[in-house]
């Protein structure tokens, strides 16, 4: 096993190449870009550690650079006038704690008209408002986009085809995204997600200074789990005589419905953001919905902004009132209920680079773990409740 | 003394307007090339990558001058976006698979030598830039 961690190694060495030749690259059809975030996050509870379910860190006093930081890079192959390959290379933490570089895209892009455009491969699924571009932090004004909205659908890219109908009416730009995901697939440290036969569509309106956005999909959802509360919890009901509700944590065939409506404006000083996210399930993992506002104001080079945020639960994945402790405390670790407060400052250092510093309050749910893990046991060191402060920096570019 | 104020008046008028003549723009293609006319909604929707073609299918490649007040005044005046929203909007297109940025070149001149390469190339030069041999497609502002 061991010995099949090592190979990613060699794609990033491969991947700093790519880099290397960009400025020679586009003169033969090919076409280099990328992005990248190095960021740090301290936390003010030594208990707990942010937004990934990576291994957890020896010291979560330490800034952590797992949490933020990324690395992409995009090749664009042209086959003809009209048709291209593209393919993006990301290394971010995993869920081993490790930087491999993952294919997060590959498809072929086919533009039928000048205004319609097809895709087919891997892409990035398009759940929510800024999830086309949700790693490249860049292009929005936070460290990351608030948690209590984009936590609620994990998966980043599916193998799958989309549609790309743009159209103009009158000052009005439409443009209609239609998109079928055969399978999507994710990993945690003791688990995974599947995500089969999602059907959607996203319609995007800007007209000025104004974005609008929609969207609504549904699909298949398959998920296992492995860690030691899930296990307690699922002998805990067998072990109660409820296998139907035993089998309700974790399997094949759920549905999962996901909608989501935002909005964006800038009209170069003021900056508003606001989106609204909802996910429903019918069993594995709890129904939720979450939204977030957030205002930025552009004084030259620098954007202080703030972000108002909350996840609620709306539908426990089993019923709390089986009473075992153990499902109510693995109940709390598949909800991400929590609200906080952002105030920060990005500042544009240089064309394509920014810094930014965050700072985030954020109280978690009594019966919840929001976007935070345990550091030491589960079973004795749950989020739940708690009080987080917590400053992020991070230096965001493109080229 | 009126006659002073009037003058003054006059020549700081003239110096503004010369000043406004020299930030003109203009867009530009090889004057044998593919692109017979843009019109300045077209043009907004290519440089902002809603467009890949003219409407009657003519394939259209962009590009840009490098970052400075040049390019910074051309955004700004086609598409009302200043430079940091242009960075971030073009971040955002390319970053999501939907449109390819515009090329840059050095500058005026690699520009004008591109346009004669490429029939299909377009790009934009400030006023005093201009030479013959090439095709004006649009003036801005």
């Amino acid at each position: 096993m061991m010995a099949t961690h090592r190979w990613p190694h060699c794609l990033v060495g491969a991947l700093f190449a790519l880099v290397a030749a960009t400025a020679a690259a586009d003169h033969a059809g090919l076409h280099v870009s990328g992005f990248g975030t190095v960021g740090a996050v301290w936390l003010d509870d030594r208990e707990v550690f942010f937004n990934h379910p990576a291994a957890p860190r020896g010291d979560a006093s330490r800034p952590d650079f797992g949490a933020d930081s990324v690395l992409g890079v995009q090749g664009a192959f042209d086959l003809g006038e009209r048709t291209d390959v593209i393919v993006q290379l990301v290394a971010a933490e995993d869920y081993r704690g490790r930087y491999a570089p993952r294919m997060s895209w590959a498809y072929l892009r086919h533009h039928l008209s000048p205004r319609i455009t097809v895709r087919a491969g891997r892409l990035r699924a398009p759940f929510f408002m800024l999830s086309d571009g949700l790693q490249v932090n860049y292009v929005h004004p936070w460290v990351r986009p608030p948690v209590e909205v984009y936590g609620l659908n994990p998966f980043n890219d599916a193998e799958g085809v989309d549609l790309l109908f743009r159209r103009r009416v009158g000052t009005v730009d439409v443009e209609l995204q239609p998109h079928y995901l055969e399978r999507g697939h994710m990993r945690f440290p003791d688990g995974d997600a599947r995500l089969r036969r999602y059907l959607g569509v996203k319609v995007n309106i800007a007209y000025a200074a104004l974005n609008v956005q929609f969207g609504h999909g549904a699909g298949r959802l398959a998920v296992d789990y492995g860690d030691p509360l899930f296990e307690f919890a699922r002998n805990g009901l067998l072990a109660a005589g409820a296998p139907r509700q035993a089998a309700r944590l974790a399997g094949r065939g759920g549905r999962a419905r996901f909608d989501s409506i935002g909005f964006e404006w800038d009209d170069g000083t003021l900056q508003l953001i606001g989106e609204y996210a909802r996910r429903r399930a019918d069993r594995f993992v709890t129904s939720a919905h979450g939204w977030h506002l957030t205002a930025a104001y552009r004084l030259g080079a620098f954007a202080p902004f703030a972000t108002l945020a909350r996840q609620r639960p709306v539908r426990s994945i089993a019923p709390r009132s089986l009473g075992t402790p153990a499902l109510d405390a693995y109940l709390d670790s598949r909800s991400q209920a929590q609200k906080s407060v952002s105030l920060g400052v990005r500042w544009d250092v240089a064309p394509g680079a920014a810094l930014k510093a965050q700072w985030t309050r954020t109280h978690i749910d009594r019966d919840a773990w929001g976007a935070f893990f345990p550091q030491g046991s589960p079973l004795t060191g749950s989020p739940a409740g708690r009080r987080v402060d917590m400053l992020g920096m991070s230096l965001d570019f493109v080229f | 003394m009126r006659l002073l104020c009037l003058r003054i008046v006059l020549v700081v008028l003239g110096l503004v307007l010369a000043g406004a003549a020299a930030a003109e723009l203009v867009l530009v293609t090889d004057a044998d090339g593919a692109i017979k006319a843009v019109s300045r909604e077209e043009a907004e929707q290519l440089y902002l990558g809603r467009l890949s073609a003219l409407k009657d299918g003519t394939a259209v490649r962009l590009l840009d001058l490098p970052p400075g007040p040049a390019r910074d005044a051309f955004y700004l005046e086609l598409t009302g976006k200043n430079a940091t929203q242009v960075r971030a909007y073009w971040s955002r297109m390319v970053f999501t698979g939907r449109a390819r940025p515009p090329r840059e070149v050095a500058g005026p001149a690699a520009l004008r030598a591109a346009l004669r390469s490429d029939p299909h190339l377009i790009g934009y030069l400030p006023g005093h830039e201009l030479v013959p041999g090439l095709r004006v497609l649009l003036r801005l502002p």
